[in-house]
């Protein structure tokens, strides 16, 4: 088993072509702050997929709230609830790219669900009704979030143009074309109202 | 177990089924009616209680609803306000809100928590979910939360509850929210209220958080000590609301499966209550549940409610209790006085049962003179008279049936044994009894015999119609002139050989039939051997005759002869002597053939009288005889001479006065001269004595004694039978041919004297003859 993933991943390797890789940073501030939980995310012009990745996301439960509040993920990814709170909770979704309802389960359970349709999942407690989360399905694997500050980095994004957007959960999706270079990184600072 | 039974049984005296059922018959219907009413009263309690708990649960279902409506319609009536309204146009326009208005607002909402303290917290959420306006309430003291503390985070819930809502509608959700100060969970009722601009369009979410524990408290009336249990519990089966363990929300809220009433109740019960029914169950073993849907949701699982009252059956049903225990000591005196009852009646009906058991078992080993004693004077003692009058009849009926079977033994013995034919013919001639001699004497056997026609079988062609009449006269009348009597008739054998029989006849009446019994005795060599007999019978007769014949002239022709020789003999010696010629030598011869003569003369005389006495031409003459001077004097005086010339004594002694008797004289004479001829014949030396005497009896007795050679007690038997000597053969010393003393003994005989004989070898002889 071990052995044949260092194959898939040497042949992965070979078959790519080895091209230098640009970064993506910046800076997004709201009423003159930087803003957390921006997701910023870089989707090739030309229309490409991605392969789900192996690594599950993880939607944690804890002291009454969802850890992150926001997490992006590329389309395919299985997203797991584990609940590590002291008390039970209700998982469920009504959003129109998935609805689910795990039912109430108990503290050391686990939930999981795959985001396999891009969009916004809104994910919400029956039993506690100040927890809310969003998912963010992405089509793309160049994505980031801001931390407190409002600070972002993608690595590693090949050349070419993309269409950059950003997503919030009180504002709505900004959407721009950005060009990445061979070598370098890209800095991008936004202001959103 | 049922060896363990039936000891127990044995042990209460419970013997036999009847026992059992007769305490069972007079036990179980008392205690059947019993238990029947017992239990319909326990039921009737028990539905009385029932409709108790239903009301109970309406009556909650009911004050729930009319709470809800209470709190609505306070939230509704602050939303109503003018300034509500101003603040919802703000929220439509440009969300900005006046402090004036919101103030007054947020004060209208602190005079309901302050009136109420299930209230726990009013939101006012724009449509995003946005805080606007919130106020709570902590240990009864209201606040209202500044602008800069209120959540940046938009309440998505109550956004996506909000939106999927219908005008009108207020939607209840569980909740718990967790207390900062005490960090403890606080279950909640959320009321969600969408709230709708003239247009008709969600401007703003109400929601208010209720404190439950404190709401149902309100709704849940008190039970006092009951064990009542009011559960809340929502779609999943959780429990909201628990009136036991409210004091522990904490784990109520964490432990998923102790806290769901999957985990408390039956699945059948549990999946009832969450489809929504509403229905009374003592499904769940000891406990009464009422369960109900209360605030009518249709929303998610976690979003619905259910009310459930959960009683101790027991405990909570004493009456019922009471009543169980009522039950019991009814059921044990009950019990105990029909099991009385059960044991006297099966005492009073079956002692007597046992009786007649015990009298049937004597009566059966073969005891028919026991007798059943019992006196109950009912039907019981009608059985046991008719049953004793039945054994009498019985042992009669055995002892005949005792009596035939012996006689039918001896019957079917005697005709199987029999060397006649017996057979038994019906009214038709039908044989249906044919012994073995019958099959032996006929040649048919028994199957060819049987059901055949006897007429056919035996009976000559020429006598047939004859029989038939004889036998039908004879079944007709019942009597026949043969019946007794035995008939000659012909009858016919297998092989057609007709032969002599003898029939008896005898009629028996069996069943209304007359049948004829015959024995039939084949008598053919009976017939010749008697035509033999008669036969033989006359060669004899004739054969003796003759002899008798030849005897006599024998006797004559040698008597006749010998005289003359004889007397020419006398007539020569006495020439001889008268010439003087007669020498002794010549004398000598002439004495030889003079008693040789003598010696031919007597033995052709005692031939001549046996021959005489044999044929029966002896002619004995009794008269009334002097034996002594008739006869013996005369004798004597003849004997005398010759025992003198023998040398010996010769005495006659007379010691009788009347020596009489009634006999022949000639036969005695004889008889005397035979035995006084012998006595001097035996003895060579000593005397003869001839005594004549009366015994005791008067009859007279005459005893001749010798002392001659005597007679060895072997002989003395075969001493009077004709031609015996004790000597046999050319050896003997005497002669004689034997024939004298079986004379006297036929003498003796046919005049009555017996005759008796003593002797000693070598001492001698007596005979004694008692006359009669």
């Amino acid at each position: 088993m071990k052995k044949n993933v260092i194959l898939a991943s040497v042949i992965i390797l070979l078959s790519l072509p080895i091209t230098s890789a640009g970064d993506l940073k910046g800076k997004i501030k709201a009423e003159g702050e930087g803003l957390s939980d921006v997701v910023v995310s870089l989707a090739p012009i030309e229309k490409k997929n991605f392969p789900a990745p192996k690594e599950t996301a993880l939607m944690d439960q804890k002291n009454l709230a969802f850890v992150p509040h926001v997490l992006p993920v590329l389309i395919g990814t299985k997203v797991v609830f584990p609940n590590s709170d002291q008390t039970r909770h209700s998982v469920f979704s009504r959003s129109k790219i998935k609805k689910f309802d795990f039912g109430t389960y108990p503290p050391g359970a686990e939930k999981s669900i795959i985001c396999d349709e891009a969009g916004i999942l809104t994910v919400l407690c029956y039993i506690h009704h100040d927890m809310s989360a969003y998912i963010v399905v992405l089509e793309t694997p160049y994505f980031a979030k801001t931390n407190q500050s409002g600070e972002y980095t993608i690595h590693n994004i090949p050349p070419g143009k993309y269409h950059l957007t950003f997503w919030h959960e009180e504002t709505e999706i900004k959407s721009q074309d950005i060009v990445i270079p061979e070598h370098g990184t890209v800095t991008k600072n936004i202001s959103l109202e | 177990m049922k060896n363990f039974l039936k000891k127990i049984f044995s042990v209460l005296g419970i013997q036999g089924k009847l026992t059992l059922i007769i305490i069972l018959l007079s036990t179980l219907p008392i205690t059947l009616v019993s238990i029947f009413t017992v239990n319909q009263e326990i039921k009737y309690k028990q539905e009385e209680n029932i409709r108790d708990i239903k009301t109970d649960v309406k009556g909650l279902s009911e004050r729930t609803v009319v709470f809800l409506t209470r709190i609505e319609s306070e939230i509704m009536l602050v939303m109503k306000s003018t300034e509500t309204k101003k603040i919802l146009d703000d929220l439509d326009h440009n969300e900005m809100i006046q402090k004036q208005t919101k103030e007054k607002v947020e004060k209208e909402f602190v005079n309901i928590l302050t009136d109420n303290d299930y209230y726990l917290k009013i939101n006012l959420l724009n449509k995003r979910g946005k805080e606007i306006i919130s106020v709570f309430q902590d240990q009864k003291k209201p606040y209202v939360v500044e602008q800069r503390y209120l959540s940046k985070t938009p309440k998505m819930f109550y956004v996506s509850i909000a939106n999927e809502m219908k005008s009108g509608e207020i939607n209840l959700s569980p909740s718990e929210i967790k207390n900062p100060t005490s960090n403890k969970f606080i279950p909640i009722i959320d009321f969600i209220l969408p709230v709708y601009n003239q247009n008709n369009k969600l401007a703003a979410i109400l929601t208010v958080n209720i404190h439950a524990e404190k709401l149902f408290e309100l709704l849940v009336p008190s039970h006092g000590t009951t064990s009542k249990q009011i559960l809340i519990v929502n779609g999943e089966g959780f429990y909201i609301f628990h009136s036991e363990r409210k004091n522990n929300w904490n784990s109520l809220f964490t432990r998923k499966f102790d806290e769901n009433i999957f985990h408390d109740y039956n699945q059948e019960i549990a999946q009832n209550i969450l489809a929504g029914k509403t229905e009374t169950t003592l499904k769940q073993p000891g406990r009464i549940i009422q369960y109900s849907p209360i605030f009518s949701g249709n929303q998610a699982a976690t979003n619905r409610y259910f009310i459930i009252e959960d009683l101790s059956a027991a405990e909570v049903l004493p009456s019922i209790q009471r009543l169980k225990e009522l039950f019991t000591v009814v059921i044990i005196f009950v019990g105990a006085l029909s099991l009385i009852i059960g044991f006297w009646t099966a005492r009073r009906f079956l002692r007597p049962i046992k009786q007649l058991i015990l009298g049937t078992q004597i009566i059966r080993s073969g005891n028919l003179n026991y007798k059943l004693e019992i006196k109950t004077q009912d039907e019981l003692q009608e059985l046991v008279n008719n049953f004793n009058q039945l054994v009498l009849e019985w042992k009669n009926k055995q002892l005949l049936e005792k009596e035939v079977r012996k006689s039918e033994k001896l019957i079917a013995s005697l005709t199987q044994t029999a060397t006649d034919a017996i057979l038994e013919v019906d009214s038709s001639g039908k044989i249906i009894v044919w012994n073995d001699a019958a099959s032996r004497i006929f040649g048919f056997s028994k199957d060819e015999a049987l059901g055949n026609s006897v007429f056919m079988l035996i009976v000559p062609e020429r006598d047939r119609s004859t029989a038939k009449e004889k036998v039908a006269a004879f079944l007709k009348n019942g009597s026949d002139t043969s019946l007794g009597t035995t008939i000659k008739i012909n009858a016919l054998r297998k092989n057609g050989e007709e032969f002599p029989a003898e029939l008896s006849f005898s009629s028996v009446l069996m069943d209304d039939q007359l049948y004829a019994t015959g024995i039939i005795r084949d008598i053919t060599k009976r017939e010749k051997m008697v035509a033999d007999l008669i036969e033989a019978k006359e060669k004899a007769e004739v054969a003796d005759r003759l002899k008798s014949e030849f005897l006599n002239q024998m006797s004559h022709e040698i008597r006749t002869p010998l005289n003359a020789l004889l007397n020419f003999s006398d007539y020569i010696h006495d020439d001889l002597k008268e010439r003087d010629q007669l020498t002794d030598d010549i004398n000598e011869n002439f004495n030889e053939v003079k008693e040789s003569g003598a010696r031919i003369i007597r033995t052709v005389e005692l031939i001549l009288l046996m021959s005489q006495i044999q044929t029966g031409s002896y002619e004995n003459n009794p008269r009334k005889t002097n034996i002594y001077d008739e006869i013996l004097k005369p004798l004597s005086n003849k004997y005398r001479q010759v025992a003198s010339e023998k040398n010996l004594e010769f005495n006659v002694i007379s010691k009788s006065d009347t020596p009489f008797s009634y006999v022949d004289p000639y036969s005695v004479t004889q008889i005397l001269s035979h035995l006084l001829d012998n006595a001097i014949k035996f003895t060579n030396k000593g005397s003869i004595t001839v005594e004549i005497e009366n015994n005791t009896m008067q009859n007279l007795v005459v005893a001749i004694k010798d002392t001659g050679i005597g007679i060895s007690e072997a002989y003395l038997p075969k001493l009077f039978t004709p031609f015996s000597q004790e000597q046999q053969g050319l050896t003997r010393t005497y002669d004689g041919n034997g024939l004298g003393l079986a004379l006297v003994k036929r003498l003796c005989e046919m005049n009555s004297i017996s005759i008796e004989v003593t002797s000693m070898k070598s001492e001698g002889t007596c005979f004694k003859m008692i006359f009669p």
